[in-house]
């Protein structure tokens, strides 16, 4: 390579930035960037939920760099670090290209070695399991847990399978662990789900809140959004809370460390404020609020036979009844400074200010929020609580006062929230348990009435018990890594992967802990190398083409679901009652009747804009196109409208509704929301009433709490150079460099009251399991004295087994942010 | 020995009070150039070097200098070098 080639090489990547923040370079250097046989066509980056565009650069067959997309709306030419590797993330060493299967003596056995199989003997092993469980044991002990980094497509071909082909409901997606609190409170405050705003509001607000997220990690190209209003707006502030001091707040104008749990008491602090200081308003909240009393006591979403659950009044009851604004304000009237300071450990004047923020009818006010209030015994309270203060304000809906949950995967919305892959849900935020609900999707669908059974399925961390507990026993899970993410590995998860009644499947282009764990390992095509949509954190639904092919063997989630149809027919899965319904369908497979059905092979290959789409190549129709038109047909006309599918591989992607061909930037608002006519000015139509709920509801304490053995609060979490479980990021030798091994962030008091320093190797354990670490005293994330911080991408440190799986009961997701641990010498 | 040629690009967001010196740190670094200041003060960075680690530890770096409040990458690539031109590299400073 030539001095002048390395000058060139320079110029190209100055020229990106220079693009990014709209500076001009002196022409000689433009000049030399120009096209070197690079074929450029835009993907969504592969990680968070932000859902940033990139340019993703093939050269003979593959991807050789990647750019921030200059004409994304969402990251304007920007990258984080995770995203500028992405051209590595599906070249790691160990991908693997042929299905494994547990063998002995050249047939399937439990306690075999995994052995190269092909897909024919793979997908029949599998059938053969399936169908010797239904027709045994019946339709519930079969299962599936799905992925909010799921396309589109996948996720919506997963839940068909399932739930009109196996007639279970035992699907649930990993969003569970993340984003389900999120839902619950949207559901319950606004009877529809996901953000009324968008990231227009973070060049729009005053002052920023965040609550728990460390977004300069977690969403660093929101950070540097918020960053940049920050400097340019000079009444911008930024308040943060955490349990612990993180680098979001460098920025802080109003940093504040609380004491795990206690949110709930400043949320309900806030407003009491509001309402001492007359700042409600009174206009808006008599015309579109009512309030609300809440069911307490709700117990932990653990087994129904732990102590904490036979302690609870009432568990997990998510009712409540009507109250007056009166009766309101009396509930929260408790909630005092004072008693907020003490519960907090904030300083009160940092509270105060904090509330006169809210209050003032002046300030625009953003909140943003992720796991530190999803992931929460009382998640979807604290979700609601925090709708309780925009709402008593007014400061919802419009530009810069936008109470804002951010996501955490890249289709938690897209594919996992809105096309309804939760054991609860189906498309457009309908549920199975509703009568009408299940009448509209089996009509959609195309099968008889009563295939779709009405009792919700088994949701994440019930999956793991029945699992362990020999009632679900085929059980197969892709695009994720539960071994790792999940909550009480030892005594909930891994029994019931190794229980010998158990048949496991695990999807995954690498061979993660869950997948070395499992009885058969598919190899899976990844991100570019087939064609996908996802819905980021702002309602925007994006495309992207197949750019390059998978390895020799490995398939795509959304080709290994359609395949697997084909091996069933209706009369072996159905019972007779059901097949009489609608007796043609007896001799037909579940592929003709849910895939080949009229309308999802409706569209030819030919339609495809694309250079490759092996799914289409084999099934001889264009699959996505046609899910996608059949899966819209849920939300069109419902509040929940997608544009036409070509649409959006010509676009950098669409916030729904859409209708018309336009984008809704803010729902609930005359004059932005389509569904909101001239004259109503607000209208929350999520709920039949147009009224959205202000929840009375109370502190509650956190599962458990340090006590003179488990003395230290643990929170897990991520930090900036991986995502999630490090199956994709500690791949790129980059990334895996810059941050290798995980370690248990510590205050240095904390560290010397037990003879450590930093460096040292320790053992963290809860009455669980433990793990062996290193302590960090001085690193990124300061915690106080009394709390730690450990990240969990690390799959030699799997730190995760020390949670409980305690959920929020009425979202039933796990808490992994409060877990009494101790910290000893190794 | 194969080695590899790196390329990376990024824009820092400098304090606009601890721009000047955010600026002479970011100068100071191994294979590392700035190629326009926005008024805002956004410097438009490159970084290059031989190994990805020197690349990773100049990130790390500019994120940890005092006043930069984020750091965005933009643009990668990666070129293997050949063997002569690296012996000739080698003798240059990057």
């Amino acid at each position: 390579m030539s001095i002048s080639r390395r000058e060139f090489l320079k110029a190209n990547a100055a020229v990106a930035a220079a693009t990014a923040v709209g500076v001009t370079l002196p022409v000689k250097m433009v000049e030399a960037a120009e096209s070197d046989n690079i074929k450029w066509d835009k993907a969504p980056c592969r990680f968070c939920g932000v859902g940033c565009s990139v340019l993703v650069g093939t050269k003979a067959g593959k991807v050789v760099a990647t750019k921030g997309d200059p004409e994304s709306p969402v990251n304007r030419g920007l990258n984080c670090i995770k995203g500028y590797f992405l051209s590595k993330i599906m070249y790691g060493k160990d991908r693997l290209t042929a299905p494994l299967l547990r063998m002995k003596d050249g047939k399937y056995h439990k306690e075999g070695e995994f052995t190269p199989v092909s897909w024919d003997v793979a997908f029949d092993t599998m059938a053969a399991q399936w169908k010797h469980s239904i027709a045994t044991k019946g339709p519930t002990s079969v299962g599936m847990f799905g992925s909010g980094q799921w396309t589109i497509w996948e996720g919506y071909a997963a839940s068909k399978l399932h739930k009109a082909g196996f007639l279970t409901n035992n699907i649930d997606p990993n969003a569970r662990h993340c984003m389900a609190s999120a839902v619950g409170g949207f559901m319950r405050t606004f009877g529809i789900d996901e953000p009324m705003g968008c990231y227009d509001d973070l060049e729009a607000a005053d002052h920023f809140v965040l609550w728990g997220a460390n977004m300069a990690e977690m969403h660093p190209i929101l950070w540097a959004r918020l960053s940049d209003r920050r400097l340019s707006h000079k009444d911008c502030r930024v308040h943060v809370l955490s349990t612990f001091e993180n680098r979001s707040f460098d920025l802080a104008d109003n940093p504040m460390v609380f004491r795990p749990q206690s949110d709930l008491v400043i949320l309900n602090f806030i407003a009491n404020y509001i309402i001492q200081h007359k700042a409600v308003n009174t206009d808006f909240v008599t015309k579109h609020t009512k309030f609300a009393l809440g069911v307490d006591d709700i117990g932990y979403g653990l087994r129904p036979d732990h102590p904490l659950e036979k302690k609870a009044k009432n568990p997990g009851n998510g009712k409540s009844s009507p109250i007056s604004f009166e009766e309101y304000a009396k509930f929260v009237s408790t909630y005092t400074l004072e008693y907020a300071a003490k519960m907090s450990g904030v300083e009160p004047e940092k509270l105060e200010t904090l509330a006169k923020a809210y209050a003032d009818p002046k300030v625009k006010v953003m909140s943003l929020w992720t796991m530190g209030i999803n992931q929460h015994v009382r998640g979807v309270w604290a979700n609601n609580m925090l709708y309780n203060i925009h709402l008593l304000t007014g400061k919802i809906a419009t530009p810069g006062n936008s109470p804002f949950s951010l996501t955490g995967q890249p289709s938690a919305c897209g594919t996992a929230r809105e096309v309804g892959t939760f054991a609860h849900r189906l498309p457009a935020d309908m549920e199975v348990a509703n009568d009408k609900h299940r009448a509209i999707t089996e009509k959609v669908w195309q099968v008889p009435e009563g295939t779709i059974p009405p009792k919700p399925g088994f949701h994440a961390v019930l999956q793991s018990r029945m699992l362990k507990d020999g009632k679900l026993n085929c059980y197969w899970t892709m695009c994720t890594n539960n071994m790792q993410a999940g909550p009480n590995i030892n005594d909930e998860i891994y029994p019931g992967f190794r229980n010998p009644e158990n048949f496991i499947v695990v999807s995954d282009p690498y061979p993660t802990v869950t997948a070395m764990a499992a009885d058969l390992i598919l190899p899976t095509a990844m991100w570019v190398e087939k064609e996908g949509a996802y819905g980021n954190a702002e309602r925007r639904t994006h495309m992207w083409h197949q750019q390059v092919k998978a390895p020799e063997g490995a398939k795509s989630d959304l080709w290994q679901l359609v395949e697997f149809s084909k091996r069933f027919k209706v009369s072996e899965v159905w019972p007779a009652e059901l097949i009489a319904k609608q007796p043609e369908y007896a001799d037909k497979t579940l592929y003709e009747v849910l895939f080949a059905n009229g309308v999802i092979n409706k569209f030819p290959t030919t339609d495809c804009k694309g250079d490759l789409n092996d799914e289409s190549a084999h099934f001889g129709f264009y699959l996505q196109k046609g899910i996608f038109e059949e899966y819209a047909a849920f939300g069109r006309g419902h509040g929940h409208d997608l544009a036409d599918f070509d649409r959006y591989h010509e676009t950098r992607g669409l916030r729904w509704p859409v209708v018309e061909g336009k984008e809704t930037l803010r729902r609930f608002v005359e004059g932005s929301d389509p569904y909101v006519k001239a004259g109503e000015g607000y209208k929350f139509y999520g709920k039949p009433d147009g009224k959205a709920v202000i929840f009375a509801l109370p502190y509650e304490p956190a599962a458990e709490e340090p006590n003179e053995e488990y003395d230290l609060w643990m929170s897990t979490g991520r930090v900036l150079e991986h995502w999630h479980t490090g199956s994709m990021t500690a791949r790129v030798p980059e990334l895996y460099r810059a941050y290798p091994d995980a370690q248990i962030f510590m205050h240095p008091e904390d560290a010397k009251a037990r003879g450590l320093q930093r460096g040292d190797e320790v053992i963290v354990a809860s009455p669980r399991g433990e793990v062996k670490t290193r302590v960090e005293t001085k690193g990124r994330n300061k915690p106080p004295r009394g709390v730690a911080f450990m990240p969990f991408f690390d799959a030699r440190q799997l730190v995760n087994k020390l949670i409980l799986d305690a959920t929020d009961p009425l979202s039933k997701e796990t808490d992994f942010k409060k877990c009494p641990v101790k910290v000893m010498k190794a | 020995m194969s080695q590899e040629y790196h390329v990376t690009s990024l824009v820092v967001h400098a304090a606009p009070n601890a721009l000047q010196q955010v600026e002479t740190d970011i100068a100071a670094l191994k294979g590392c150039d700035i190629h326009a200041i926005s008024p805002e003060g956004k410097l438009v960075i490159t970084l290059e070097g031989n190994s990805q680690k020197a690349i990773l530890d100049n990130v790390e770096a500019i994120n940890a200098l005092s006043g930069v409040l984020s750091a965005s990458l933009i643009y990668h690539q990666v070129e293997p070098l050949e063997q002569e031109l690296l012996e000739k590299e080698s003798e240059e400073t990057l």
